[in-house]
């Protein structure tokens, strides 16, 4: 029983880890993080502070909540679970730009098959059919600042930005292996995993300094009178380094398989726990939008890794009040409501909080002169 | 049985600690082994012990005469030239050891090898260390007549060795001369371990590292010439002593370094530790900015004293031996070589020094593997997997147990009717002693001689009762059975079957007895009561040999004629109920005997003295013996008259919730008859005959204690029939003193009602508020007179519980014309509810003798024992709140033959021991082994067990994730135990 439960923590250390990928969620939700914001649609003001909270989410196999507290039986073939949340603030005088922010950022990567084989193992059901498990989990909490400078030109204006972390708690790393068909569980994987707090077993050791370093490129072009296009690429060029991570190499057997992965000093489950320098560097997230303001019609893709989104939006101006229907390729619906320099946008699958696969939250507020 | 055994294997192995030898080892005829070495370069009066490591990877330290906690071994006084010399054990040769310089004399000095002198101390003079001392120095494998320097270098690689950075290991891809038998993906990319413990592989390492970083050859086995004494003859070769003086200069630099700091000569040892730790066994090559002690700080003091040495020596006309140059311009050369800034980088090429240990790491991986295996297939059931008895000989067992099995089920109902017969014996005797006119039972079977009181069963078997007693009345009476036999045939079972009762020797082997059954009564008597209308108290049962023979069946060549011997003796205690005295009297175990041997043939075997049984030819042979001795079996009242197994761990169900009228106490004064007042504590409890009296005797100054006594009256406040033999209480102590920490510990309010359960009471409640015995929770006090009767509120129930168990089953089977011995044997004390000691061996060998169970050693051998101990700590936090630590050691010995390694059959002894320790509390959490169940503990679970494999520790075991216990190896491997 003990393997199994090694294994499960090691294929859902971040299914269920309430403590970390809970914290996105919590954060869309109750935070109270004043932080200056700088919109896309806000470059042209010549001095700007602002605050803003956003949080993007995407769940391929079960619902957020599901991903993060464990799965039920709703579960659908998947490629990816995705999660970005940022809160900011930031300043814009005279050209220069500067922010602070806090960010969480959770990818992973795996294949319907290993999807299959968890929600077996989770239900407690034989599995009939051998499949090959794939998981690659990169997730990291972080502090930055930013410093930029506004470029401008007669109809455009582009802000390159780099930014400065200082990388909190992170999990990183990879699960690859088969299953067998068979009763119980019966499977071979290899673990490949850092971390600065142990998930799956309990080895503590000193870890070093952890920096992560950005490049992000945010701009805007007036196509014309009618149409204006804005355009944000984070972490265009990045690099986030991790001195003397804690790293695991491990091998896990459990039950019976044809062949076994892998093979780290006898036992059915094993490996070396050490200290490790580790590098990684993330996809860039691309935010298109462009707006065609006589209809006041709005197309917005959002574009990171395996997770692509479109959405369109009509929106109708009661005097100060702009409010926006809004619908995209995710299936969601939602609303944007843009009130003087407010701004509260939020869009999702399902009215019920708790099955939400895809949702996007964001509230802004800048004020400028 | 193998889940616990699988359990304690992997999660909690104890050792006590080694505390048991003397601090003043006694040097015996076998100790040879001599082992000198030198103190620094030359620090005098230090303690010098060698000390072995123990299995928890720490030096051993016990109390010697004085309470002083020490480290254990032969140690030796260091002389003015720092020189040493123990002794040591030949059994030590080749073990892990520590030999650290402490100053227990307060009379420990350096030599001050500064020619200006040091701090008004003149050159060649002796500094004081007024502070403590403890410097090291490790050996993996201590050698015969082996040096071993202690010194600030080797305490460096000690502190080293616990913190040890295990590096170097780029890639085994790019490194051919490893062996090849080290898994690649292990040590790939190994770059740090953390142990916290001493062990030969991470001792081993930090002198080597230690040695790199000082370019030395051997930082344990180079002797340091301080520079003050390089003129003088040291009888070393040239080469060595280039090195000795080199090293000495180095050595000389630390209480430099400490004086320039203006800190004591530990003080800078203890920075220049933390700066190595720190930066991993680096330091820094050189610090211009004097943040902190760099490599280049160290080699510039050298320097310098040696310089300033070699300048005055030659000024002062003496010959310098060409080696102090040597080695002045080897100290020059790396000081002007260091890089401002700039780390060292020493490398140990692990695979390369460690490569037979690694090797060792990976087959303790195996065995553990092996072992996991063996005990889920414990008794061979599939032969293709390691188990801890040869599969055929466990199918063989099995066969012959079966046959036993079915030999019991035919000859054991002749077994009860045959009891049935002593038992109606003894009744129609006990009619006959009490009515004349009834002496001839029905049916013929029983005769009765009333003369002699002896009744007679199918003319065969006779027992005479005997009054225990020199004269009437008598309360006990025995009831002795004659040696003689039962035959039984019972519908099952139409073979006759015959019993014979025989005198012998009883489980103690103290004396023979002829069998008989003891009955005691409440009421003393002339002769035995009538048993139909008076029950006894007490039933003690001593049967030292009851024989019969069967025919085993169905065992191949096992099958045929046996004989089987037992031996049964017990103590039956009858269990009243006082709230209901129409009840039926029961009967608890207090003791149980019962032995079992059975051997192939007509029985003779059995009758064979000692050394006939040497002699004789060897034949099947297979012995169960198990004592109980049971806790509460005069409280507990059994759900059944007779015991029954069953009746085990159970509680009563019908208790009352309540009791009216349940105690009343009584607090005054009582005159003894040589005029002495003493303070009396009456108690009268519900349903007890007796009334129990405490006297506390004024204080006696002159011995500067107090008496106590426990005494027996009639009534409360009554006269005292009988007392106990006096206790002496140290210092003044009063009874309201004790009637308070009797109700802080909630004797005062908790009262055991016999048969129901423990039961509260609230000492305020009615009449009694008025005293105000009670206040805020907190005793008041109790003036003389009576108080209650108490309504009792039920608190917990009594259980018929094990207080000790011993139990073992032997088996020697011959095979080829010799014994294959099986062996086992468990031991369980319990001093109260889960706390207990509990032991278990096993031993399986082939062609080997197991005359008791032990680890058995030899040809195809299997064995291992495990020991655990559940003790009990009060001690009082960090904010002064009392606490409860629950202790768990545990000890587990396994030896095995046949284990597959690398390909290979070897031999393997490995040993594990746990220590768990935490605080108990209701916090929901599991601990350790015993109550895990309970979720007893408060938090802070301080749980771990220590793996030796051949001899040396190679990892330690915690239980990592609830259920998931992880062995964590020296190298930064780990594993996970059980499935």
């Amino acid at each position: 029983m003990s393997l199994l439960l090694v294994l499960l923590m090691a294929v859902g250390w971040f299914w269920v880890n309430k403590s970390f990928a809970g914290r996105a969620l919590r954060l869309a939700c109750f935070s109270s993080l004043i932080a200056l914001f700088l919109s896309l649609a806000s470059l042209s003001h010549s001095s700007e502070v602002g605050v803003d909270f956003s949080i993007e989410a995407s769940s391929e196999p079960v619902s957020i909540s599901d991903m993060v507290n464990g799965w039920d039986n709703s579960v659908n073939a998947g490629e990816y679970a995705y999660a970005s949340g940022v809160a900011s603030a930031s300043a814009l005088h005279k050209n220069f730009f500067i922010s602070a922010e806090r960010r969480y950022y959770y990818y992973y990567e795996f294949t319907p098959d290993t999807v299959a084989w968890y929600a077996d193992v989770e239900r407690g059901v034989d599995s009939n059919l051998a499949r090959k498990i794939e998981l690659n989990v990169t997730s990291f909490d972080a502090r930055g600042v930013t410093g930029g400078y506004l470029f401008e030109g007669e109809n455009w204006q582009l802000l390159p930005a780099f930014t400065l972390y200082k990388l909190g708690h992170y999990q990183l790393g990879s699960l690859n292996g088969i299953s067998s068909a068979g009763e119980g569980t019966n499977a071979s994987a290899y673990l490949d995993y850092y971390f600065d707090e142990d998930k799956i077993l309990n080895y503590q050791a000193e870890e070093d300094l952890r920096f992560g370093y950005s490049l992000s490129l945010a701009g805007q072009y007036q196509w014309n009178d009618d149409v204006l296009i804005s355009a944000k690429v984070t972490d265009l060029w990045n690099r986030f380094e991790f001195f003397q991570a804690s790293y695991r190499q491990g091998c896990i057997n459990v039950g019976t398989v044809d062949e076994s992965v892998c093979n780290l000093g006898g036992g059915a489950a094993s490996g070396i726990d050490t200290n490790k320098d580790h590098r990684i560097t993330l996809s860039p997230t691309l935010q298109l939008n462009a707006a065609y303001t006589p209809q006041q019609i709005e197309a917005d893709l959002y574009w990171h890794e395996k997770y692509i989104n479109l959405t369109l939006g009509k929106y109708f101006q009661f005097n100060d009040l702009n409010i926006g229907g809004l619908a995209s390729t995710k299936r969601q619906l939602g609303v944007d409501v843009k009130y003087k320099s407010l701004r509260f946008n939020y869009l999702a699958d399902n009215l019920k909080m708790n099955k939400v696969r895809d949702g996007r939250l964001q509230l802004s507020v800048s004020y400028h002169w | 049985m193998l889940k616990f055994v699988g359990l304690a294997l992997v999660s909690t192995l104890l050792i006590g600690c080694s505390g048991n030898s003397s601090s003043t080892k006694t040097v015996d005829k076998e100790v040879i082994t001599n082992l000198g070495g030198r103190v620094d370069s030359s620090v005098t009066g230090a303690r010098v012990t060698a000390v072995e490591i123990n299995a928890e990877g720490a030096p051993v330290r016990i109390f010697d005469d004085a309470g002083n906690k020490v480290f254990d071994g032969s140690y030796d006084i260091s002389n003015d030239a720092g020189d040493f010399e123990v002794i040591l054990d030949k059994d030590l040769v080749g073990r892990s050891m520590m030999f650290i310089a402490t100053n227990d004399s307060g009379r420990v000095g350096y030599r001050c090898e500064s020619v200006g002198g040091c701090s008004g101390v003149s050159y060649e003079g002796y500094v004081s260390i007024p502070e403590d001392l403890d410097i090291r120095a490790g050996v993996s494998e201590v050698a015969d007549s082996m040096t071993v320097n202690v010194n600030w270098l080797t305490d460096l690689a000690s502190s080293l060795a616990k913190t040890v950075y295990i590096d170097a290991v780029e890639n085994i891809k790019d490194n051919p001369d490893v062996r090849a038998d080290i898994d690649a993906a292990i040590l790939a990319q190994i770059e740090t371990a953390k142990t916290g413990v001493y062990n030969e592989y991470t001792i081993e390492l930090a002198n080597l590292h230690i040695s790199k970083l000082f370019g030395l050859s051997d930082v344990i086995f180079v002797k340091p010439v301080g520079p003050s004494q390089i003129t003088k003859d040291q009888k070393l070769s040239s080469t060595q002593l280039q090195e000795s003086i080199y090293m000495g200069a180095l050595i000389g630099a630390l209480p430099l370094i400490a004086k320039d700091k203006s800190i004591s000569y530990t003080a800078a040892l203890t920075d220049i530790t933390e700066l190595l730790i720190q930066r991993r066994g680096q330091l820094l090559q050189k610090d211009t900015s004097g943040n902190e002690i760099a490599l280049a700080d160290i080699y510039g003091k050298a320097v310098s004293l040696l310089e300033e040495n070699i300048n005055y020596l030659k000024t002062a006309g003496a010959r310098l031996p060409p080696e102090a140059e040597a080695a002045l311009s080897k100290l020059k050369s790396i000081l002007n070589s260091l890089t401002d800034g700039a780390e060292t980088s020493v490398v140990v090429d692990v695979p390369a020094e460690l490569a037979g240990w690694t090797t060792n790491i990976g087959k303790s991986k195996e065995f553990i593997a092996d072992l996991t295996e063996a005990i889920k297939n414990f008794w061979g059931e599939d032969p293709s997997k390691s188990s801890f008895v040869d599969p055929a000989h466990g199918r063989r067992l099995d066969a012959y147990f079966a046959a036993h099995e079915n030999l019991y089920k035919d000859i054991s109902p002749g077994i009860f009717e045959a009891f049935k017969d002593i038992l109606q014996a003894a009744k129609y005797l006990s009619v006959c002693k009490n009515n004349s006119n009834d002496c001839s039972p029905p049916g013929g079977r029983f005769t009765i001689d009333v003369a002699n009181s002896k009744v007679t069963i199918d003319s065969s078997l006779t027992i005479t009762l005997v009054p225990v007693g020199d004269a009437a009345p008598y309360t006990e009476f025995d009831l002795d059975i004659s040696n003689g036999f039962l035959t039984k045939t019972v519908p099952d079972d139409s073979i006759p079957r015959t019993y014979t009762w025989s005198k012998g020797f009883i489980s103690d082997f103290s004396r023979e007895e002829q069998p008989y059954i003891r009955l005691v009564f409440e009421d003393e008597a002339s002769t035995l009561p009538d048993l139909n209308s008076v029950e006894p108290t007490q039933i003690t049962v001593v049967w030292p040999s009851v024989r019969f023979t069967g025919t085993l069946s169905g065992t191949g060549a096992d099958s045929g004629a046996h004989a089987i011997d037992l031996l049964f003796e017990t103590n039956l205690y009858s269990v009243t109920d006082p709230l209901n005295l129409s009840a039926e009297i029961r009967y608890n175990p207090a003791t149980l005997v019962f032995w079992v041997r059975s051997v192939s043939g007509d029985g003779s075997f059995f009758d064979l003295s000692a050394e006939a049984l040497a002699n004789a030819a060897p034949i099947n042979n297979n012995s169960f013996q198990s004592e109980l001795l049971t806790s509460f079996p005069l409280q507990y009242y059994p759900s059944q008259k007779w015991p029954s197994s069953s009746e085990f761990f159970k509680s009563r169900t019908d208790s009352p919730a309540t009791i009216d009228n349940m105690v009343t106490l009584y607090v005054g004064k009582e005159t003894l008859e040589d005029g002495t007042v003493v303070d009396v504590f009456d108690q009268q409890l519900i349903g007890e005959s007796s009334l129990i009296r405490i006297r506390v005797y004024p204080y006696d100054a002159a011995t500067d204690a107090t008496k106590s006594q426990g005494c027996i009256v009639s009534t409360l406040g009554g006269e005292a029939s009988e007392c106990s033999a006096i206790t002496l209480l140290a210092g003044e102590r009063t009874l309201p003193d004790l009637l308070k920490s009797n109700f802080d510990e909630g004797v005062l309010s908790t009262y055991a009602v016999r048969a129901n359960g423990e039961y509260t009471i609230d000492l305020n409640v009615g009449e009694n508020d008025t005293y105000n015995i009670v206040v805020d929770g907190e005793f008041n006090a109790m003036p003389p007179g009576t108080y209650g009767p108490y309504k009792g509120t039920f608190s917990k129930s009594f259980q018929l519980g094990i207080e000790k168990l011993y139990v073992t089953a032997n088996s020697q089977m011959l095979q080829d014309g010799k014994y294959v011995p099986v062996a086992l044997e468990a031991a369980l004390q319990r001093s109260t509810d889960d706390i207990y000691s509990a032991s278990l061996a096993y031993g399986f060998a082939s062609e080997y003798d197991i005359a008791e169970v032990e680890i058995p050693v030899g040809q195809e051998a299997q064995g291992f024992v495990i020991e655990y101990d559940v003790t009990l700590e009060d001690s009082v936090d960090g904010s002064g709140k009392f606490v409860t630590n629950e202790i768990e050691l545990g000890n587990v010995i396994i030896y095995r033959t046949g284990v597959v390694l690398s390909g290979n059959e070897e031999t393997v002894g490995a040993s594990l021991v746990s220590r768990v320790e935490y605080p108990q509390g209701d916090q929901k959490l599991a601990c350790g082994v015993n109550d895990r169940d309970k979720l007893s503990s408060a938090g802070g679970c301080d749980a771990v067990a220590y793996l030796t494999f051949r001899g040396a520790l190679v990892a330690t075991i915690r239980e990592e994730r609830p259920n998931v216990f992880v062995a964590r190896f020296v190298d930064g491997s780990w594993m996970v135990l059980g499935e």
